[in-house]
């Protein structure tokens, strides 16, 4: 029996070609640079594994997981293992963000418009 | 203790695992050599749930060709799969998804 | 050259653009995490700035190396890590492997998995790489892809397409053009582009 492409992992894209090809580059902003280098950070102190990361990204689902940039996909994930792994709580995280979006309220515009 | 060495024929295992594992789907059922031996490395498959991973599993690459795993591919100018210069592709798998393949 | 790259927490970037939900997600998570004393903002600030400043000038050293020192560039081929480790580079967690160009071979890397590369060597990745076309494509039809960026090569050149599955990380080192004889490391140096370190291009000529 030929096992369904349902399986495959959405992330799992080698050999299934995509056109046209991408050969964009942007200058990283800083935002996405602090997702790098605070990814970094905890990696260093041994609070998350990259593989945790890519984890939570692989079950993101397929639509989203097109939809959200890259440094999008890993601030999800940062977040959702930060949290599974106690560092933070769901609670703090959830609140924090209405104050953050209550803070810079003029400024925000929603991911879905 | 590694299992393999380099030059060894070896056949990736399909399987078709539902949590995270890094041997791509391309190369599941596939046939090639041990390129060498990396280095052992706590698993990846245990890693990205928050555990340790070890004992840590012996990591490899394996040389597959890329027409055996697409013959249908369409390359503009691709060479003759039969004359030198077929195209390679060396991925690295861990070797719980390795068994030696038999020799031709 | 550098823009104010202290991270405010009250004070989103100019630059940034409009704040989105994820943009919110990242002031929330480092807010809190500086708080709880988890990472602190002096590290943070510093590892910003090494990683801002970081371009493929390591990479291209590292190859110029080798193209001028024979056993340099043997090592490169029988330990990259330890070849890093002596251009001054402390990679704790990085398992490289030089990938040489000769006439018979040219060398391409890819993470098709999701977008593991050597950035110690190289900065932050550009966009391409991370990309769902690239990493679909080059490992099946990869002349098509190196056509895409310029590249040709003959039939009788071998292509091998290097996958980033696991813990190790790829260097392309690009064959040294012709008419360079006698050139200084730092002068090769400037002929080794990233896209050449990645694999999708050759060196640059003279």
């Amino acid at each position: 029996m030929d096992i369904p492409d349902e399986f495959r992992g959405i992330h799992d894209l080698g050999g299934a070609l995509e056109f046209p090809l991408d050969q964009s580059e942007h200058d990283y902003a800083p935002w996405e640079k602090r997702v790098h280098a605070v990814r970094e950070l905890l990696a260093q102190k041994g609070l998350l594994r990259v593989d945790e990361l890519r984890r939570t990204i692989e079950g993101l689902g397929e639509a989203r997981y097109r939809q959200l940039s890259y440094y999008e996909q890993w601030i999800w994930a940062m977040s959702k293992v930060m949290v599974e792994r106690g560092v933070v709580t769901d609670h703090e995280l959830g609140q924090r963000l209405v104050e953050v979006a209550a803070r810079h309220a003029d400024a925000v515009v929603s991911k879905n418009g | 203790m590694a299992r393999f060495a380099a030059e060894d024929r070896v056949r990736i295992a399909t399987g078709y695992p539902l949590g995270h594992c890094r041997t791509p789907w391309y190369a599941r059922g596939q046939t090639g050599v041990i390129e060498r031996h990396c280095g052992d490395f706590p698993n990846p498959e245990e890693l990205a749930y928050g555990r340790d991973g070890l004992p840590a599993v012996p990591l490899y690459r394996v040389r597959l060709g890329i027409d055996a795993i697409w013959p249908d591919r369409s390359d503009a100018d691709r060479p003759d799969a039969d004359r030198p210069g077929a195209d390679t592709l060396e991925v690295e798998i861990f070797e719980h998804w390795l068994t030696a393949a038999e020799e031709f | 050259m550098h823009d104010h790259h202290h991270p405010h927490p009250d004070q989103p970037d100019e630059e940034d653009g409009p704040l989105n939900e994820y943009r919110l997600m990242e002031i929330a998570l480092r807010e809190l995490l500086i708080e709880k004393n988890v990472i602190s903002q002096t590290e943070l600030n510093q590892l910003y700035l090494k990683m801002d400043e970081r371009g493929p000038q390591a990479g291209a050293a590292m190859i110029a190396k080798a193209w001028c020192d024979p056993h340099y560039r043997g090592l490169m081929r029988r330990d990259a890590t330890q070849a890093a480790r002596e251009i001054g580079l402390d990679p704790t967690w990085l398992n490289l492997i030089a990938v040489e160009n000769t006439p018979a071979l040219h060398n391409v890397v890819v993470c098709t998995l999701c977008s593991c590369y050597p950035w110690p060597l190289l900065g932050l990745p550009p966009d391409w790489y991370k990309s769902r076309s690239y990493r679909a494509n080059v490992v099946r039809t990869p002349r098509d892809v190196l056509r895409e960026f310029g590249t040709v090569l003959p039939d009788a050149v071998e292509v091998r397409v290097h996958d980033s599955s696991a813990d190790m990380r790829y260097l392309v080192m690009p064959m040294r053009p012709d008419n360079t004889d006698g050139w200084d490391e730092a002068a090769l140096a400037k002929l080794i582009t990233r896209d050449s370190m990645i694999g999708v291009t050759q060196a640059l000529a003279p």
